[in-house]
Formats: structure tokens, C-alpha cells, sequence
């Protein structure tokens, strides 16, 4: 079997909704990013690129077949702990964190090529033959919970403890839909419970912080509660209909931080209101389902698994998201899929959007 | 390939549970915002609208400037800014308006200078500066009609004061707000906009010890912008105080002495290398640069033919003249007495080499040896001790003494000046037949002129070198810095030092002619007698030459001294532009600098009889035949010229 297969079809419906919440992004960056000086809206411009680099990916992956990709799915899981491990070595530093790998002409996130890895080699994993049928028990998910663990402890050292965190629900979002035993899970959640206590011990001291500032925000306003503060005045001063295009006062006199990256959500919610912000939360909700009927229709397991651990990705990540911007949840580092501003981020979901367009349209052509 | 088969509907089953628990999270979510923007909107809207954080930048004064007493030469006062919040401004027409009957100010004028601070701050929440020199009494009755004037601020920060006017304002320099090219090249030193950088002199280059770091405080405010709670406070770090070697006194003598002239006047402590005055005229007031510089002021200055910003003391370069002869009398004495026509020489009037060269008595100086030669400046002496040594030993100890290289005082803008050799020529001119060097360019150089150029302060250090017993020092300004927080202080004295291979021998014979020049009957340096005290020099009067015949103009007078002759602790050099014979005009200048100096050291007899100053000055000095002089300018400077052109 010829292992380069070229897929002729791909879901089409998926990529208009990636590219209507594409195009939501690039209106709200252009606000975010607005330089009233200049006129014009640089993070904009460069996001419109990202989304092109992105375009690419997509087809790349969306044309290539499943059975490639599955080929190499252990490969590119390898090569992102080889890229993790390098993190520690010759990683740049930005925000006190070890992140980033410089390669001169570009910018890498590791952690971003690891939840590529992690997505295809889990869906390897369960779509083998000798998978467990009857759900996995407490010995036989010591190999997929080390397939998940290694990499996320990798990633919590750095320290980035939401990319951690994503790796771990979307590793297990997937596990479950495998399916694992009822009193396994019980277990575990037992387990936990009793784990929790000392793991506490072994945070960052801003990690703890970040926590304890979760739960009361008001004791700190200046520090890292600030963030949390400011974020929650912008959306809620949005009110139904929004403060207008351009006109949000919190986004523009720049009180959020991090508002192209991490808060681009409050500035959704400031300036176009709870409706603007609904809408949002629509789009991701009509894409995981469109995702989880591509699952249905996967002619085989492996693309089956793909597209659930796509819908676990883009849920997962617009869910902590927006979660954080709201004050549900505490602030981590966690973009939100396809409307932050970031190449790495836009790039590496779009290129798992492919592999589950790819995936989700092979029933009854080929085999 | 495994088909899904009858397991097909567990997952199913699995992915239909996940899509539920999904729903339930973002309808969490939505949840959240409802309450959020529907329930709460209201009062968070109200807390945008007053968002009620504020940061205020806390400004770290620059560090003062003390002379060598610890006398204030650059000091800060406060400068009382009316600027709006306009965040806070409830009707901003109505609010300028009423600022304007406050005050007294025309409204129109406070309209444009809103608009030229909308144009450079670019973040919100600054303060926008509409009268940015206000007087106490405006700020007072703003503050009394504060609660007219919603969001109008009174703002306070430190700017330059120099409490002695005009004096020493080259050395000292001045500061500007920082431009937008001036930012972007100090880019790594965290400079921001609005704030202070020296931009000439001691500011200039001292610029990182004497900068105060600025902190910033967040306050939270009330709907007014009164503050209400500091949230957070970085103070300001003040900047260090630099104390200099300059001393008050004897820069304002040096000053006084040159007022209504152009020229400079350097004075350098011998045995340390401390400069104690720097003097350059025209001077101009620093002050009209601390607050806001006004256009027309600037424009004054910047266009004025003097240049009165420009420190001729280190950045003028003119021939030495006569002054130059002790150097070339050391060097004939060091290398090799036999050259000199130890017995004397006749003078009559002239040298021939090729053509006829002047001295500047017609009728000759007669029988002279060395001492009457530097006593009355006679120049076929020193054309024929030239032309015996050759240019490349009076190049030997003319750039040993410091001629032609700066001194590394520290300063911008410091000149080189020239000390010509043989090398120097070839690469100055491309032309091969003006590349080699000729006799008579050595005969030039032997009297100070031709292409000799050097700066005040590099003859006042060769001064203080030949009579230093050949010790060369790197003058220097800046004593030591003080830093106010940390109860520090950095030594900054220059301990350069470095001895010359100069016999004493011939150091002390120059000395001793210096000393004629000054204290013999026909010596041509009489008017810079002080009394009480011996004093050595040497006149110089240096060709100007002009290409421009019509622009004729005077020579630069020049006058090198020190004092007292047998254990010397001052050096000067004293240069008038245009000033015509040195004896005369720069003489008598470094007689009011010294008589100052040796006040304040108790040695200066104060009894008017005894200073004889006021006798006959051998009128007959140096004046070299001009005619002469210009078409031996015009050999070199033309073809030049033309070189540039081309």
C-alpha cells in the first residue's frame, strides 16, 4: 500500500465555520490591537498572515490520508518531546516561563506540536486492534495515562500549568469516550483526592497565587488579581448589545492585559455585548458538533478518535478560555482557538481542524 | 483495516454523553455572562466609566552640579505645571474656559498647547500639560477654583536651575526632553517619553550617573480624580550629585576677563591636572533652557555668526603662534644643544629661504641667544633652530606634549586640532606635488603658524607639562560623584600620569626664559605681572587667515602662563579671538585670572604700587608680514579647496 494517499475530499462545512470564526478574530483584533496614533491595527495584519500559514496546514493535513498521518503519529509524538526536552536547553525565555524555541527566522511552542502529537497518537492507540473492547481497567491504562503524563510533566515544569492541564482533559476527554471501566474511575477520583494534597505543595509560588487569587480577586487588586478585575469590569460593562466597534473604554485605554492574546474574549464581550459574545459560543458549539459528526461518519476508528480529540481540543480550550475571562476560572496561560492572536496557536488548530476534515469523509471511497 | 462494528454504538453512546457534558459547561458559561452583562452590567459599566485606578509617574530628580567647594553650579527647583486629567473632564470647552479667566491666559494659547501634548503622550491616563510654566501665583488660584475645574491637575516636577546665570554654561551644558530620535537610540537605557536628557557638556556625558530614575504610583481615585488609596508606590531614585574641579571664582575672573570677547581661557591646577576654570565668550544664559525653551531663544543662539554654544576652550582650534616656541625650545634643548647658535645669532630684520620671511622687527632683533629670543619673540631665531632640528623632531615633541590629539577631558566635541609632520602631509593632500614636505613649511610650524592648529586646553596641559617637570596629566572635571541614597561616593580623579623623556635640565632653562618674557624689562608679557607672586609665560599672536581679503580681521592674541615660577601650581592658557597682540590683549587677562587665584591662596600682595603692569609693552611684537603670509596660505588652501570641490 502506497503510503503517501492523497485524499480528494475533504469536509468543506468545517472549514467555513474555522473561517467564520476567522473572520470574527480578525475584527476583534483589529479593535484590540488599534493604535488610534497610527490608525490601523497591526496585531490585525499579522494575524490575517498566521491564518494563511494556517490555511496551508490545514490542506496539508486534510489532503494527506489518515493512514499516513496514522504512520507517523508515534513519530511526531516523539519529535515533540525531542522538542521539549530542547526547551530546557536552549529555550528563550518570556514571562518568567521556559516556552519557546528560537530558530532564527521563527518562533516555536513546543507544548503546541506536543497536543498535535498527543491527539494522533492516542487515537493510534485506541483504534488498535488489541485495544481493550470492554473499556480499559486500572492496569491496562498505565500505558495511555504515561503516553499523556510524560509530556504534560514536561510541559508543567517549564512552568506552564494550563498547557499541562489541556494535555491532561483532552488526553482524558478521549480516554473516556474509549471507554474506561466504571470503577476504574472511581478509583482514580479517589486517588486523586488523596494525590491532590501533597501536589499542592510542589506549585509555583505565582501558580498558588493564581489560585488563591481565583478564588478572592479583591485581595490583591494590583498584583495578579488585576488581570482578573479588569477583564471582569470590561465584559460585564458590555451589557447586551455592547459599548460599540472601537469604542470599548477598557479595551482601548488598554486597563486589560494581554488583550490580542489571552483576553481577546473580553474585548468580544466589552465591545459587542452579551450577544457578541453568545455568538461566539455558538460558533464553537455548531464546529464540535460538526466535529462529532465527522466522528460518526469515520470510516475506522482512527478517525473517529481524531475528530473526538479535536472536538476535546477546541473545546477544552475555549471553554478554560473564556472561563478565565469571566472569572469561573483561574487565569492560565490558554489561548482561545482560532480568535487569540498567536501564529503557533492559529497554526497548530488549524492543522488538527485538517486531520479531522481529512479524517471525517473517508467512509465508502477508498476502502 | 478494523471496522467499528457492534463496539461502533458504546462509542457512540460515549461521544453523545461528552457533546451533553459540553453543552452543560458552555451553557455554564453563558450563564456567567448572563449575570455578568444583564444582572451586574450596570455597575460594572459604572466602574469602566470611573475606572478608578490611576498611575501616577513619580519623577526621580536629576543630581546636582557643586564646584570644587561644594558651591551649587546646577541645581533643580520646582516647576509648577496646570495640566488636565481628561479622563476627568467634564466638559472640556467650558473647562478651558474657565481655566483661561482663572488664569489670565489667553484661551487660545492654552488650546495649543493641548494639542501639541495630545500629539506627543500616547498612552491614557497622562497628564495633558496645557501651561507648562505656571507661575505659584496661577497655581494658587487654580487651586482655589478647583472645584470649578473638574480634571484639571496642578503638576509638580524638577527642572535645571544654574543659580550663576551665564557662567560656565558650555562646560556645564543643558537638558531637553528627550526627542523622538533620541529615544529610539537610547532605547536599552529605558528612557520614556517626557523625560529629561542632557544633551551638551557634563549633562551630556554624565548623563547615567546624574539621571534620576522615575517610579510610578497607582492610586485609586473617586469620580473626581482626587486620589483616594495608593495602591502601589515604585519611588523615584534621585539622580547622583557630580562635584566638579571648576572652581566658582576663578571662572567667573576668567569670564569677567573675556566679556565682550570671543575667546577662551583655561585654567588647570599643575600638580593635579584639575582643570579650575574652563571660560569660553561669548557665553549665554543656561537658564533659558530649564522649563520650556522658547523658539525665539533658541533661534538666537543657534544663529548667532559667535556661536556662543560652542566651548572654544576644547572644540576651537587655532595656530599656536609664539606660544609655540617653547616647545620648539625645549625640543632644540633636549635633543641637541650643539644645533643652537649657543652664543647667539643675528637678527637682522629677515630670513631668506627662497624668498625674504620677516621677522616681525623690521630692523632686526640683532644679537640674540635663546632667552632673548622667547624674551622678544624673535622669530629668525626660531626659523633657523626649525629648519636645524627638521619637522619631524618638533613633531616629536610637540604631539609628545599633547598638540594634536585631544586631552580626553571627557566632553563632547572635543578637537584634535593638527601637529603636522612629514606623514600627516602625504595624507592630507591627494596631489602628489603638494604632498612632500617643504622648508618652508617647517619655518611656520617653527613660529607657531602654518599648519599647526591646537586648542586651548591642549597648550595649557603642554604649559603645565614643561613646567611640571615634564609630567603630563589628563586634565579632568569631575572630582567625584556622591550618590544621595546609598551614602556613596565615587573617586573620579584622573590619575594619569605620565613622565616625558625631557632632560630637566632643558625644562628649567625654558623656565627660566618663560620667566623673562613676564618679569624682564623688554619681556613681551609684562602686563600679566602679579604681584607678590613670579610669574613665567609666553605671548603668541596667531596669524588669521582668511581667504576672504575683504573680511580682514585682527590675530588671535594668545597668552600661556604659570605661576609662581619656582614651584608652579597654576598653568593657563588664555586665547582672544581677533584680539590682535597677545601681550596686550591676553596678557593682562591672565594677570585678572591669577590675581583671583592667589587671593584665595593668601600670596597675592595687595598694594598698587608694587604692580607695575602698567609700564610700556614692547609694541614690536611678532607681527609677521600679512602679505606674505596669505599667499603662503593660498599655496596650500586653494588647490585644496578645489580638491573638495572636485
Amino acid at each position: 500500500m502506497a503510503i503517501i494517499k492523497f485524499n480528494v475530499k475533504f469536509d468543506w462545512k468545517l472549514l467555513v465555520l474555522a473561517l467564520i470564526i476567522c473572520a470574527m478574530s480578525l475584527i476583534v483584533l483589529y479593535s484590540a490591537g488599534f493604535d488610534f496614533e497610527e490608525k490601523q491595527s497591526f496585531s490585525m495584519t499579522a494575524q490575517c498572515l498566521n491564518i494563511i500559514v494556517g490555511l496551508i496546514a490545514f490542506f496539508c493535513c486534510a489532503i494527506l490520508s489518515p493512514e499516513f498521518w496514522r504512520r507517523w503519529s508515534y513519530l511526531i509524538y516523539g519529535f515533540g518531546c525531542v522538542l521539549l526536552v530542547l526547551v530546557f536547553g536552549i529555550g528563550v525565555v518570556g514571562g518568567g516561563a521556559r516556552r519557546w524555541l528560537d530558530f532564527g527566522f521563527i518562533q516555536l511552542q513546543p507544548s503546541e506540536i506536543m497536543k498535535i502529537g498527543l491527539i494522533l497518537t492516542m487515537a493510534r492507540f485506541f483504534s488498535a486492534e488489541n485495544s481493550p473492547r470492554d473499556g480499559y481497567n486500572l492496569f491496562t491504562l498505565l500505558k495511555p495515562a504515561m503516553v499523556i503524563g510524560i509530556p504534560a510533566a514536561m510541559i508543567l515544569v517549564q512552568p506552564d500549568l494550563g498547557t499541562a492541564g489541556i494535555l491532561c482533559l483532552v488526553g482524558g476527554s478521549m480516554l473516556l469516550v474509549a471507554g474506561v471501566k466504571l470503577r476504574t474511575i472511581i478509583t482514580i477520583v479517589l486517588l486523586a483526592g488523596v494525590l491532590l494534597i501533597p501536589a499542592w505543595g510542589g506549585l509555583e509560588e505565582y501558580q498558588k497565587n493564581r489560585v488563591r487569587n481565583f478564588l478572592s480577586p479583591e485581595l490583591d487588586p494590583m498584583g495578579t488579581g488585576y488581570h482578573a478585575i479588569q477583564s471582569k469590569i470590561a465584559v460585564g460593562s458590555g451589557q447586551l448589545l455592547g459599548k460599540g466597534y472601537l469604542k470599548g473604554t477598557q479595551t482601548q485605554l488598554r486597563f486589560l492585559p494581554e488583550q490580542t492574546t489571552d483576553f481577546i474574549f473580553s474585548v468580544l464581550a466589552e465591545e459587542w455585548g452579551f450577544v457578541g459574545a453568545a455568538a461566539l459560543i455558538a460558533m464553537y458549539v455548531l464546529l464540535i458538533l460538526r466535529l462529532c459528526m465527522l466522528a460518526n461518519r469515520a470510516s475506522d476508528g482512527y478517525g473517529m478518535f481524531i475528530c473526538v480529540g479535536t472536538a476535546c481540543y477546541v473545546f477544552w480550550h475555549a471553554f478554560i478560555n473564556m472561563g478565565m475571562v469571566i472569572g469561573i476560572l483561574p487565569v492560565v496561560g490558554i489561548t482561545l482557538p482560532l480568535v487569540s492572536y498567536g501564529g503557533t496557536s492559529v497554526v497548530s488548530i488549524l492543522a488538527v481542524l485538517g486531520f479531522a476534515a481529512g479524517a471525517g469523509v473517508r467512509r465508502g471511497i477508498f476502502s | 483495516m478494523a471496522r467499528l462494528g457492534e463496539i461502533e454504538s458504546h462509542y457512540q453512546l460515549r461521544i453523545y454523553g461528552a457533546l451533553v457534558v459540553a453543552a452543560l459547561l458552555f451553557a455554564l458559561l453563558l450563564g456567567r455572562l448572563w449575570y455578568l452583562q444583564i444582572i451586574k452590567g450596570e455597575y460594572f459599566e459604572d466602574q469602566s466609566r470611573n475606572n478608578r485606578i490611576r498611575t501616577i509617574k513619580l519623577t526621580g530628580p536629576r543630581g546636582g552640579i557643586y564646584d570644587r567647594e561644594g558651591r551649587h553650579l546646577v541645581q533643580n527647583r520646582a516647576q509648577f505645571s496646570i495640566a488636565l486629567m481628561l479622563e476627568d473632564v467634564v466638559d472640556l470647552n467650558s473647562t478651558l474656559m474657565m481655566l483661561a479667566v482663572v488664569t489670565g491666559r489667553p484661551l487660545e494659547q492654552i488650546k495649543s498647547e493641548l494639542s501639541a501634548s495630545k500629539k506627543k503622550k500616547k498612552r491614557f491616563f497622562e497628564l495633558q500639560i496645557v501651561i507648562p510654566d505656571a507661575s505659584s501665583d496661577e497655581v494658587a488660584k487654580v487651586k482655589a477654583n478647583g472645584y470649578r475645574l473638574p480634571g484639571v491637575v496642578v503638576d509638580v516636577s524638577p527642572t535645571r536651575i544654574y543659580p550663576n546665570g551665564a557662567l560656565a554654561s558650555q562646560v556645564l551644558g543643558y537638558t531637553r526632553e528627550i526627542s523622538a530620535k533620541q529615544l529610539e537610540s537610547k532605547l536599552e537605557y529605558g528612557y520614556k517619553q517626557g523625560d529629561v536628557l542632557g544633551q551638551t557638556g557634563i549633562e551630556y556625558s554624565y548623563e547615567q550617573e546624574l539621571r534620576g530614575r522615575n517610579g510610578e504610583m497607582k492610586v485609586e481615585v473617586d469620580a473626581h480624580g482626587n486620589k483616594k488609596k495608593e495602591l502601589a508606590v515604585e519611588p523615584g531614585v534621585p539622580g547622583k550629585d557630580l562635584y566638579l574641579t571648576l572652581d566658582i571664582d576663578i571662572q567667573r575672573a576668567s569670564e569677567e576677563a573675556l566679556r565682550d570677547k570671543s575667546g577662551a581661557v583655561v585654567a588647570l591646577d599643575v600638580k593635579t591636572g584639575e582643570v579650575l576654570a574652563i571660560a569660553s565668550a561669548p557665553t549665554y544664559d543656561a537658564n533659558i533652557f530649564s522649563g520650556n525653551v522658547l523658539a525665539n531663544d533658541w533661534q538666537r543662539l543657534t544663529a548667532d555668526p559667535l556661536r556662543p554654544l560652542t566651548n572654544r576652550a576644547l572644540a576651537g582650534t587655532y595656530p599656536p603662534g609664539s606660544t609655540f616656541k617653547l616647545i620648539v625650545a625645549v625640543a632644540a634643548l633636549a635633543e641637541n644643544t650643539k644645533i643652537l647658535p649657543e652664543k647667539g645669532d643675528w637678527c637682522p630684520g629677515y630670513f631668506m629661504l627662497g624668498r625674504r620671511y620677516n621677522c616681525h622687527k623690521k630692523e632686526g632683533h640683532g644679537l640674540v641667544d635663546m632667552q632673548r629670543a622667547i624674551e622678544q619673540s624673535c622669530n629668525v631665531f626660531f626659523y633657523k633652530l626649525g629648519l636645524n632640528l627638521g619637522i619631524e623632531t618638533i613633531y616629536k615633541y610637540g604631539s609628545m606634549l599633547g598638540l594634536g590629539s585631544v586631552t580626553g577631558i571627557g566632553l563632547q566635541n572635543e578637537e584634535s586640532g593638527i601637529m603636522p609632520n612629514g606623514e600627516w602631509k602625504r595624507k592630507r593632500f591627494s596631489k602628489p606635488q603638494l604632498q612632500t614636505w617643504e622648508k618652508w613649511d617647517t619655518l611656520s610650524v617653527s613660529i607657531g603658524q602654518g599648519f599647526l592648529n591646537v586648542t586651548p586646553i591642549q597648550l595649557a596641559n603642554a604649559m603645565a607639562t614643561l613646567v611640571n617637570g615634564g609630567v603630563m596629566r589628563r586634565p579632568y572635571l569631575v572630582s567625584h560623584v556622591d550618590d544621595p541614597d546609598h551614602r556613596t561616593r565615587l573617586n573620579l580623579k584622573s590619575t594619569f600620569e605620565k613622565k616625558l623623556p625631557i632632560p630637566q635640565v632643558a625644562l628649567d632653562k625654558v623656565k627660566a626664559y618663560a620667566e623673562t618674557v613676564v618679569m624682564a624689562e623688554r619681556g613681551t608679557g609684562k602686563k600679566a605681572r602679579v604681584s607678590g607672586v613670579s610669574v613665567g609665560g609666553k605671548t603668541g599672536t596667531a596669524q588669521y587667515a582668511s581667504l576672504d581679503k575683504e573680511k580682514k580681521k585682527d590675530d588671535h592674541a594668545w597668552f600661556i602662563s604659570f605661576a609662581p615660577v619656582h614651584d608652579p601650581m597654576i598653568a593657563l592658557a588664555v586665547l582672544v579671538e581677533h584680539g590682535g597682540k597677545g601681550g596686550v590683549a591676553a596678557a593682562p587677562i591672565s594677570q585678572q585670572v591669577m590675581q583671583v587665584y592667589f587671593r584665595k591662596k593668601g600670596m597675592l600682595i595687595e598694594d598698587p604700587k608694587t604692580v607695575s603692569v602698567e609700564g610700556p609693552v614692547v609694541d614690536d611684537e611678532e607681527a609677521i608680514d600679512f602679505e606674505q603670509e596669505m599667499d603662503r596660505v593660498e599655496d596650500y588652501a586653494l588647490p585644496d579647496e578645489r580638491e573638495k570641490r572636485e
